[in-house]
């Protein structure tokens, strides 16, 4: 009996071993359930037209086109400056102390060259072609994209093209080679890379989807933008023109001019916005979007410089709703001030609640205007203005449509600009969209690229734009009517993220308005910082590449 | 494999033996006063499967079959002893405390062995040390008790991580942590939460249901673990049921506890101290009179408030447990079952945890040869842990950046959540945050095991055991429409009051669930063999076959835009799901192993191991790997030129060295990926997501370790030295790729390090009376680490560099406060002869490291009669504490909007003023703020980890209640703490990495408790 259990288990024993030897290699051998080889990720025309859109998906990183760089286009210059109250993003920036180590620009670079790594994969793919032009045209759209990352890094990290076109540009990646340490190409080469990858697109692209992505045209005026970058007018305004005229792309008229800004979504009626990165509710940055730091329901941080019009705010009641107006001025005073919204909960008879009318101080220093609020039942029904101040500026006129983006803040009890009507779309909905070129640029572009020879079409071009923002018309000649037309572009393009880059190509100082801190309110051409620098990362893992001088 | 089948047969072919007849043994098992032992365990040598326990009066009787050559004879508190059989039947057995260490059995990797027999460096904690503790897990009670074993936590939070290292850190990017073994298996150990700040899945298993915890520390006890051995192993072993009477136990404990170091200079300022502070930085910064008046009034400088926010988010959290146990059976089958409550509310608000669990266990012989066993214990946690580090939502953050001047309240007693007074873009009133949002973690885990043993031959055992742990993880998270992370305003509002008009999507509610399925099937085969006819030379050989797979399933959800109410906090209530994901990640392991010990007259004893590992973790082309050891040890004591020394009880060399790895890295590491998800427009999108590598394979470890263990004057004082070396090999790491190629890192086996250290541990008991005992231990670690090779440098806080501790902070020096003017100096270099005020210019230098450079614990018990007093110390010294979050709340004016602590006001103020703290400035002063050694502390500290003073009912009040045991207590966790640094703002636990990150203070817990037994 003890015998046949003996017997009876050896079997089982026997059986167990059979079954454990039975586990096959590929009991090691797992693969990861979300991805694909890169073979596998890319051997169709459909699997192209997949990776196109995670190329796009790549602009919208927060250090690249998803906030950093375009607020960057405003803060490095005189344009956007950081509340004292503020989230302490981008401080450097706002202080101009910035380092090698700066987060925000080692973000910056690293997401370009991711960009430009996807967009490389799908310009170098074979893959299994079913319809030609689809192909052609995402590769189109990938050349394009390649472009865009290649301007924009060559004008934050090289001295502009006007300066030295043989002075340090960026390194020039095509291929993909995980061990390449590349050193830097020149400034010229660098361009001409850009001006290929978008002669190619425009010659690849034959569709036009929306304005989220590239089309012919928009590529197009890409190419504007890099030839006034490189101060060649006459290719400048041939593209310019070439997009006003052929590409069926229409430019905002003043009616429209607000509401524009709140739509949302990518535009497919070719009107104004011939490229912008998108983001929907679902995919998109949250929290740190490029419309949250703008925008007062968000961070808020940073506001619109003084010298745009003049600023009155009131502070808010204990238990109440603060009152909103905005001030008129003549000759740099305060003439005075209409009030749009009342606010409630104001009384003079209980403590902390009188009401107060706080002016921000004039931009370039002068006297800060006073005034007193008149109370009608807890609001606030008129301001009468006791000093009128000096020295106020107004870049805007208050019947230009584009003061219609913006809205005077209590912050922190100082008075400012936020740009909460540009920037509407905040986490938690659609988010507004960064927007990188647009049929507005196209006409200015225009208007500069025919000075100094031609200040007729100048004038045309220019006051195309003025007369559909309910701006007095340009009517200057010579000198004044170049510095016209680039204050019109920085009016128009305000918060954009272009305004630094104008600063740079046409290589002249930056001077703040006192919303700045006081030590960095002058900011010489020559100073070091005017180029980022290359960032620490790249500098410790690639011995070949040269760091900006001055870091 | 087919070769271990043979092998296998092999074996039962040449073993055919008669089975023998039965005798059957008695005796009486008796203490050193001659007073019979009660539930003594007798079993037969080499066959525990046959076993008794003595009656009341000490007496047993046990039929074993006649080739049995010794009984082995246990109790608890006397240890064991083995007593040879002779023709005599019968055997007066007597156990005293001297016989314990010499006959201690040791749990070690794959099964048991004689303490005396060990070539490894091993060392053992008792159930009874973990027990009723006031600690959410058990390796939280670890802390002090191990040499050599760093146990810190990062937080204080209930059912928080523990971070656990031994012989200190062998990898910068691979795992740290040990592999934990829960009575054989493999299992699941640390935080495996997504969405919960903090979490130990350990904390499902009740310190009460534990018998010891074995801790393998060098390449002898290690290796066989493989590619998972290099941060050692720690072996569980969960309580088992002994034949004899039912015998019931029921602990029951409750307390409180309170934030256990609090630095007063780290006190936050008042609102008086705060306004006055800010007014003096604005002035500093040059703005002019009405721009500082309009920025006070801004920062509640007309309210009347001054709130207390450290107040408000602190309390005292009252704590309490109850477990309950019942063990027994006949000698045939033996069981174990327990429940326990847990439950333990943390010193922040919003922070609690409690713990129901249960446990069964049972052992059954059903023949002679067959046995077999089960356990399956379970455990369900609840947890709510606050955000932590930066998280506006964090309510220690608050505590520390919210305005005295703002009040949690407003007058009429409603939270205060005005954005007049909380901006979104600043800190969130977390008291209100704290009733109004939620964060929940609830983990279940299973773990369990079914075991079959059977003895092909006295000699020759096989063994199968499929064990494996299910945990499951629901996470919930609700943010409130109205105020707080959930709470978005709508677009384009005007803001410019308080009038907030919240957008159509506002709230948002989380539910992630994670489950992971782990099993592991080991089968080993056991040959114990005599060489020589005497049994003077003989072997053990084990053989091994091991499958592990591991299987993780995560999905998460997420929707927002809740209605206006706090009751419906669930993402069904949402109107627009916005996460919708779920995905698995599994990892497997193939192993076959063996294991060889040759014993001669218990004199010289020579251990090795081989195990060779494939694993789904490595890439295809290192997909296997082999490891080994060799160990031997010298029992010189049982040499006759010993003999007559009488004084030394036990003298052993040991030695070991041997070959393991670290298979701690991602599941799919090796994969050049292109990864789905990156949507553009709603539309799919995809990505170059890893750049992968084929070669990727585990990291190499090779310990070196010579032991020492020396027992004398009758066994009253016991002193183990250990000495290792390991060096790491084949690092993983993050190889940094120029960006400019699309990755910024590419993982690879390249690098190496090496940890040098001693340990020492001393067990005594220096006074022995009939009535009066005082035993001690202390236990200590020196660690050496030292990176000996890597590509490139690896710069961040810490400097990763050839030569360099891996954790040596890499900081610019600070110099102080410049008389003159007020700002900060840093040296130049490290030569520390300029210094500068420009923060850019001067350079980082190498400075002290995160690791203690010594650690360790000292525990005194004294008894007199019935009480005893046990102090428990642990300490640590040698290492620097980061102050991470320091530039906000000492940075000389940084982060102005924020409150800062009272150190602040040590400032500089006027020409000629001698102080380490700047001129506070209104945003800065000169990059103060920035990291700097300034913000490094001396780690430095001593802490009372346990106090208790007990008392033990005498039996004669006993026995008329029918009850055999009684224990009364009063304990204290973390009851004191001294620190050398008197700069040192926060706990001195802040993790392995010794940098704070603003979470929930460490407790010091008082509890009372009961112990009952009948």
């Amino acid at each position: 009996m003890i015998r046949i259990t003996k017997y009876k288990f050896l079997f089982a024993l026997a059986g167990l071993l059979v079954i454990a030897s039975s586990c096959k290699k590929s009991y090691v051998d797992l693969l990861p359930p979300t991805s694909l080889l890169p073979d596998q990720a890319l051997a169709t025309e459909a699997d192209i037209q997949v990776a196109l859109r995670g190329a796009y998906a790549g602009f919208r990183a927060t250090d690249f086109f998803g906030r950093t760089v375009p607020l960057l286009g405003d803060l490095m210059a005189d344009n956007t400056y950081q509340s004292l109250t503020n989230t302490n993003r981008y401080t450097a920036f706002n202080l101009y102390n910035f380092t090698s180590a700066d987060g925000n620009v080692a973000g910056f670079w690293t997401a370009a060259y991711n960009t430009i790594l996807r967009a490389n994969n799908i310009i170098n793919a074979s893959p299994k072609i079913t319809n030609q032009a689809n192909v052609n045209q995402y590769k189109g759209e990938a050349y394009a994209i390649r472009g865009l990352c290649y301007f924009y890094l060559v004008q934050y990290f090289a001295r502009p093209y006007t300066d030295d076109p043989n002075g340090a540009g960026v390194p020039i990646v095509l291929t993909y080679d995980a061990n390449a340490k590349p050193a830097r190409n020149t400034v010229k080469e660098v361009y001409t890379q850009i001006l290929s990858d978008l002669t190619q697109a425009t010659s690849l692209m034959t569709q036009f989807v929306n304005s989220s992505q590239f089309s012919k045209y928009a590529a197009r005026g890409l190419q504007a933008k890099v030839y006034l970058t490189m101060g060649d007018k006459t290719n400048a305004k041939t593209a310019a023109l070439d997009v006003i005229n052929n590409s069926g792309f229409t430019l905002l008229s003043a009616a429209n001019y607000v509401s524009f800004w709140s739509t949302l979504t990518p535009r497919t009626d070719k009107v104004e916005t011939l490229f912008e990165t998108s983001s929907d509710a679902i995919n998109n940055q949250g929290f740190d979007a490029l419309a949250n730091i703008y925008n007062q329901a968000g961070y808020g941080d940073f506001l619109l410089s003084d010298e745009f019009f003049p600023v009155v705010a009131f502070n808010t009641p204990k238990n109440g709703t603060a009152a909103m107006g905005t001030a008129n001025m003549s000759a740099g005073s305060i003439t005075s001030v209409d009030i749009i919204n009342g606010g409630s909960g104001y009384s003079t008879s209980a403590s902390n609640t009188t009401p107060a009318v706080i002016f921000a101080a004039p931009p370039f220093g002068g006297t800060t205007a006073t005034g007193t609020a008149t109370l009608t039942g807890g609001s606030i029904s008129a301001v009468t203005v006791t000093n009128p101040g000096t020295n106020y500026q107004q870049l805007l006129e208050p019947t230009d449509v584009r003061r219609g983006l913006y809205v005077t803040v209590n912050r922190g009890g100082i008075a400012g600009i936020a740009a909460d009507k540009k920037y509407p779309g905040t986490y938690g909905s659609e988010i507004s969209d960064p927007k990188i070129i647009r049929m507005s640029e196209m006409y200015l572009i225009a208007a500069e690229a025919s000075l100094p020879g031609n200040e007729a079409d100048a004038l045309t071009y220019v006051n195309y734009l003025t007369s559909r923002r309910n701006a007095s018309a340009i009517a200057s000649t010579g000198a004044q009517l170049f510095e016209d037309i680039i204050t019109e572009r920085r009016k128009e393009l305000a918060l954009d993220g272009i305004r630094y880059l104008d600063l740079q190509r046409l290589k002249r100082d930056v001077v703040r308005s006192n919303d700045f801190p006081p030590s960095a309110r002058s900011i010489p051409y020559s100073n070091f910082r005017r180029i980022l620098p290359i960032p620490q990362q790249e500098i410790n893992a690639n011995p070949n590449i040269a760091q900006n001088p001055g870091y | 494999m087919r070769r271990l089948l043979l092998l296998m047969l092999g074996m039962l072919l040449i073993s055919a033996q008669l089975l023998a007849q039965n005798r059957t043994i008695t005796g009486k098992v008796t203490d050193e006063k001659g007073t019979g032992v009660a539930n003594a365990s007798v079993t037969v040598k080499g066959n525990t499967s046959i076993g008794t326990s003595t009656k009341p009066d000490g007496t047993f009787s046990l039929a074993v079959p006649s080739k049995t050559t010794a009984l082995i004879v246990s109790a608890v508190g006397l240890g064991q002893k083995e007593i040879s059989l002779t023709s005599n039947n019968n055997y007066s057995i007597t156990l005293s405390t001297k016989t314990q260490d010499m006959q201690e059995v040791v749990v070690v990797a794959y099964g048991t062995q004689k303490k005396a027999d060990l070539t490894g460096s091993v060392t053992s904690v008792s159930g009874s040390d973990v027990e009723n503790k006031p600690f959410s897990s058990l390796d939280k009670a670890l802390q002090g008790q191990v040499a050599g074993l760093q146990s810190v936590a990062g937080s204080g939070a209930p059912g928080s991580n523990q971070i656990i290292r031994i012989r200190g850190i062998s990898s910068i990017n691979a795992s740290n942590s040990p592999l934990w073994v829960i009575d054989g298996v493999p299992v699941l150990a640390n935080d495996l939460s997504r969405l919960t700040t903090t979490a130990n899945i350990l904390s499902t298993l009740n310190p009460n249901d534990i018998e010891s915890i074995t801790v393998l520390k060098d390449a002898a006890s290690a290796s066989v673990y493989g590619s998972r051995a290099a941060n050692g192993v720690i072996l569980v072993t969960t309580k088992k049921g002994r034949a004899g009477k039912t015998r019931f136990r029921f602990d029951a404990e409750h307390g409180q506890s309170d934030i256990a170091y609090f630095n007063n200079r780290y006190r936050p300022l008042t609102g008086d101290e705060y306004l006055a502070l800010t007014a003096e930085g604005l002035r500093n910064a040059g703005y002019g009179q009405s721009t500082i008046d309009a920025q006070i009034a801004s920062l509640g400088g007309n309210s009347n408030a001054n709130f207390n926010w450290l107040d408000a988010v602190t309390r005292k959290g009252q704590q309490s447990q109850y477990n309950i146990s019942a063990s027994g059976g006949d000698a045939k089958t033996t069981f174990y079952s327990s429940a326990g409550y847990f439950k333990q509310e943390g010193t922040t608000i919003a922070t609690d945890m409690d713990r129901v669990n249960g446990k069964l266990g049972f052992t059954n012989k059903a023949n002679d040869r067959l046995s077999i066993s089960g356990t399956i214990d379970g455990g369900f946690v609840r947890q709510h842990t606050p955000l932590s580090g930066g998280a506006f939502g964090n309510p220690v953050l608050s505590s520390y950046f919210i305005l005295p001047t703002r009040s949690a309240y407003k007058p009429d007693g409603t939270y205060n959540i005005l954005t007049s007074e909380f901006p979104t873009s600043s800190t969130f009133n977390t008291v209100a945050l704290a009733s109004m949002d939620k964060r929940y973690l609830k983990e279940l885990s299973l773990r369990g095991n079914a075991t079959v043993e059977y003895a092909i031959l006295s000699n020759l055992k096989f063994r199968s055991s499929l064990g494996g742990d299910l945990s499951t993880l629901e996470e919930d998270q609700y943010n409130n429409p109205f105020y707080g992370d959930g709470a978005v305003l709508s677009a384009g509002s005007p803001t410019s009051g308080s009038n907030i008009s919240y957008g159509s999507t506002t709230g948002r509610a989380y539910s992630y669930y994670t489950r992971y399925f782990n099993y592991t099937w080991t089968n080993t085969l056991n040959l114990h063999q005599n060489i020589t006819k005497t049994g003077d030379l003989s072997f053990n050989f084990q053989l091994g076959y091991e499958a592990n797979k591991n299987k993780g399933y995560f999905s998460s959800l997420q929707a927002k835009g809740f209605a206006p109410t706090l009751l419906l906090q669930y993402p069904a209530s949402g109107s627009t799901p916005s996460t919708a994901s779920a995905t698995i990640s599994d990892y497997t392991f193939l192993s076959q192993f063996s294991t060889l010990d040759l014993n001669y007259q218990d004199k010289y004893i020579l251990s090795g191991s081989f195990r060779r590992d494939g694993s789904s973790r490595f890439g295809p082309n290192n997909k296997y790997g082999n490891f080994w050891s060799i160990g031997g040890s010298w029992n010189i004591d049982k040499e006759a030129f010993m003999s007559n020394i009488n004084v030394i009880n036990q003298l052993k060399l040991r030695g070991s060295y041997g070959v393991n790895g670290n298979a701690g890295i991602g599941n799919y590491d090796w994969f050049p990926s292109y990864n789905y998800g990156v949507s553009y427009n709603g539309a799919p999108g995809s990505a170059p997501g890893n750049v992968g590598n084929l070669d990727l394979t585990w990291e190499l470890n090779k310990p070196l370790n010579i032991g020492l263990d020396v027992t004398v004057l009758n066994n009253r004082l016991g002193v183990t030295a250990d000495w290792y070396t390991r060096k790491s090999t084949d690092l993983l790491l993050a190889v940094p790729l120029s960006p400019t190629t699309g990755f910024t890192s590419q993982t690879q086996n390249i690098g190496a390090m090496k940890n040098t250290g001693v340990e020492l541990t001393i067990n005594g008991t220096p006074v022995q009376t009939k009535s009066f005992t005082w035993t001690t231990n202390f236990n200590f670690a020196h660690n050496k680490n030292e990176v000996t090779s890597l590509p490139s440098p690896q710069i961040g806080t810490f400097l990763i560099k050839p030569g360099y501790d891996i954790q040596t902070f890499y900081a610019r020096v600070y110099a102080g406060v410049d008389p003159a003017n007020g700002n900060p100096l840093w040296y130049t270099d490290s030569s520390r002869k300029a210094t500068t005020s420009n923060y850019s210019s001067a350079q980082r230098v190498p400075y002290g490291s995160a690791s203690p450079k010594f650690f360790g614990g000292f525990t005194n018990t004294f008894s007199f009669k019935g009480f005893t007093v046990e102090a428990q110390f642990n300490y640590q010294f040698g290492n620097y504490v980061q102050d991470a979050w320091g530039g906000y709340y000492l940075g000389a004016g940084f982060g102005a909007t924020f409150n800062k602590v009272a150190r602040v006001l040590e400032r500089w103020q006027k020409p000629g003023d001698v102080t380490d703290m700047p001129r506070y400035v209104y945003g800065g002063n000169n990059s103060f703020s920035s990291f700097s050694t300034f913000y490094l502390a001396k780690g430095d500290f001593i802490r009372l980890r346990n106090l208790q003073i007990g008392y033990q009912v005498p039996k004669s009040i006993l026995n008329k209640l029918n009850i055999s045991s009684a224990f009364f207590y009063v304990r204290g966790a973390n009851v004191w703490t001294w620190v050398k640094d008197k700069n040192l703002g926060w706990d001195p636990e802040q993790s392995v990495s010794s940098q704070t990150n603003l979470d929930v203070f460490i407790p010091k817990t008082v509890t009372v408790g009961i112990n009952l037994g009948f």
